[in-house]
């Protein structure tokens, strides 16, 4: 597989608080990647500045071997953004919300219009279209962000913790929309702290402690290396030996 | 390399521009809100000082002189107003996270800000002056307006405007600040600063004090707006209150483009 984008060095400092430090990463083409670590980890803060919210106090991120520093702007058309809070316009209705997110990547409006309807009916919106988001329910207001994230078809979508806080059948059911991105050919980059999460929709899951990398590698490997069934048991022990 | 910046710069305009056209569109959705609240206001302060303080002995014009200082005190707190929303978004919901990952740079979105503080200030407030004429008839005479005069001005204090309020939000970075720096230092400054007498008489009763005014942008903006409206008379002239409005536009938005950035830590 072909490398997207490559993290180099990344440190964040708040204060005298080191957020992350000498984060090293690769992200390949058409793969779900998976940042899993307790709250405070570093997860929010390394995937924020992959997606050029906020920069790094030393480092750099590549994207296609450029820095994205000196090509900020098209770096980002080819970015999909999902916050952890859903941050909608008040008095937005929903479709209009993926129309209006069509136009700030400049689309025309026959592809918006054919985009819009294509996301609607992919995350089933359709029911919702003249709704405002502040009513709909918290699994549909996820899907409503990833669809406007995929307005303009990135080829890297980062999902932070798309799923905190929500029912498990929900849950399950975004999982499916997740996994489903993978047939489209794009990127993702999810955050999580739900280890059942990372197992299922993993390709690669990279686990971060205190702002380090603990480990990178698929699933798979991480059962059998550590012997274990269950990931979940995998990253205990990880958690509990404090891996060097 | 040149074309590629040029390119990038009018895409990015292009994005800013389809921001701004959503914010309009959001806040005229509102209109009759937006309406109501430019409405009470200065139907009530125009009523006092237009009928009942001449009844007391100030002058029989005072009713006109307060409905042009009605507008922009009323333009001050629609932005002021605007910007505490701001406030709290960089608190809470962080939904201008939104527009930092769209491709464009924080100093467009930044200058999107103003603008649509600005707009949305400037095309509700414009109501007090209808407002002003229809409660005090010819006690409100509109025999010197200069419109180019009027727009120019205006235009440009709603910038100030916008631009001051989007300055102490980021300053603030929360409402409870923002509050605080409303009720402490913006809120006075905005009536001390012109609103209920003209910079002469207060040069004339303090020389000093008329001095140290001279250094707050508002005095420009209610003189300037009140030479477009009466005429020349004794006010500030207008172009030194139009540069003046300018300068304090420069200040403020420089320096205010530093806080949003580290307020919001942007690239």
């Amino acid at each position: 597989m072909n490398i997207l984008l490559q993290v180099k060095n990344i440190t964040k400092k708040y204060g005298d608080h080191i957020a992350l430090n000498n984060i090293t990463l690769d992200l390949y083409e058409g793969e779900i990647i998976t940042l899993l670590g307790a709250n405070g980890a570093g997860k929010t803060t390394l995937s924020s500045i992959i997606a050029s919210l906020h920069p790094a106090t030393s480092g750099d991120v590549l994207y296609k071997d450029k820095s994205i520093y000196k090509d900020l702007i098209n770096f980002r058309k080819n970015l999909g953004f999902c916050p952890q809070k859903p941050n909608f316009a008040d008095g937005l209705t929903v479709r209009e919300h993926l129309i209006f997110a069509g136009h700030y990547f400049l689309l025309d409006m026959d592809t918006i219009n054919s985009r819009v309807n294509e996301l609607m009916s992919q995350f089933g919106l359709n029911a919702y279209a003249d709704k405002y988001p502040s009513v709909l329910s918290g699994g549909y207001k996820q899907r409503l962000l990833i669809a406007r994230s995929l307005i303009h078809k990135p080829s890297l979508i980062i999902l932070d913790e798309p799923t905190v806080a929500l029912d498990p059948h929900i849950r399950r059911q975004l999982w499916e929309i997740i996994k489903n991105l993978k047939s489209y050919g794009v990127t993702v980059l999810l955050t999580t702290h739900y280890i059942d999460e990372a197992e299922v929709l993993s390709d690669r899951v990279c686990v971060l402690d205190k702002g380090n990398i603990q480990l990178i590698d698929t699933p798979a490997n991480l059962l059998s290396s550590y012997n274990k069934s269950k990931l979940e048991d995998v990253f205990l022990q990880l958690m509990n030996e404090g891996i060097n | 390399m040149k074309s590629n910046y040029i390119k990038t710069t009018l895409s990015s305009l292009r994005t800013a521009g389809w921001l701004l056209l959503c914010d309009i569109r959001l806040f005229m959705k509102d209109w009759h809100n937006n309406i109501l609240d430019a409405l009470f206001w200065p139907l009530v302060l125009i009523l006092a000082n237009g009928y009942v303080l001449p009844a007391m002995g100030m002058p029989w014009d005072y009713g006109a002189f307060i409905a042009v200082s009605m507008l922009i005190i009323m333009a001050s707190f629609t932005a002021w107003s605007s910007a505490n929303v701001l406030a709290s978004d960089f608190e809470s919901t962080k939904s201008i996270g939104y527009e930092l990952t769209l491709p464009l740079s924080y100093r467009m979105i930044y200058c999107k800000i103003i603008l649509h503080f600005a707009l949305k200030t400037a095309v509700f407030n414009l109501i007090t002056l209808i407002l002003g004429k229809i409660i005090l008839l010819d006690g409100f005479s509109f025999s010197n307006f200069s419109f180019i005069k009027f727009i120019l001005i205006y235009s440009i204090s709603c910038i100030f405007f916008g631009t001051f309020a989007l300055w102490a939000a980021s300053l603030a970075g929360n409402v409870a600040r923002f509050m605080r720096l409303e009720l402490r230092i913006a809120g006075p400054l905005f009536f001390i600063c012109g609103y209920s007498f003209p910079w002469h008489t207060l040069h004339r009763i303090s020389p000093i004090m008329g001095k140290l005014m001279l250094f707050t942008p508002w005095i420009y903006a209610y003189e300037g707006v009140r030479v477009s409206i009466f005429g020349q008379l004794e006010y500030i002239n207008y172009w030194i209150c139009f540069g003046m409005l300018i300068l304090f536009i420069i200040l403020f938005g420089i320096h205010g483009l530093y806080l949003f950035r580290k307020r919001l830590d942007c690239v």
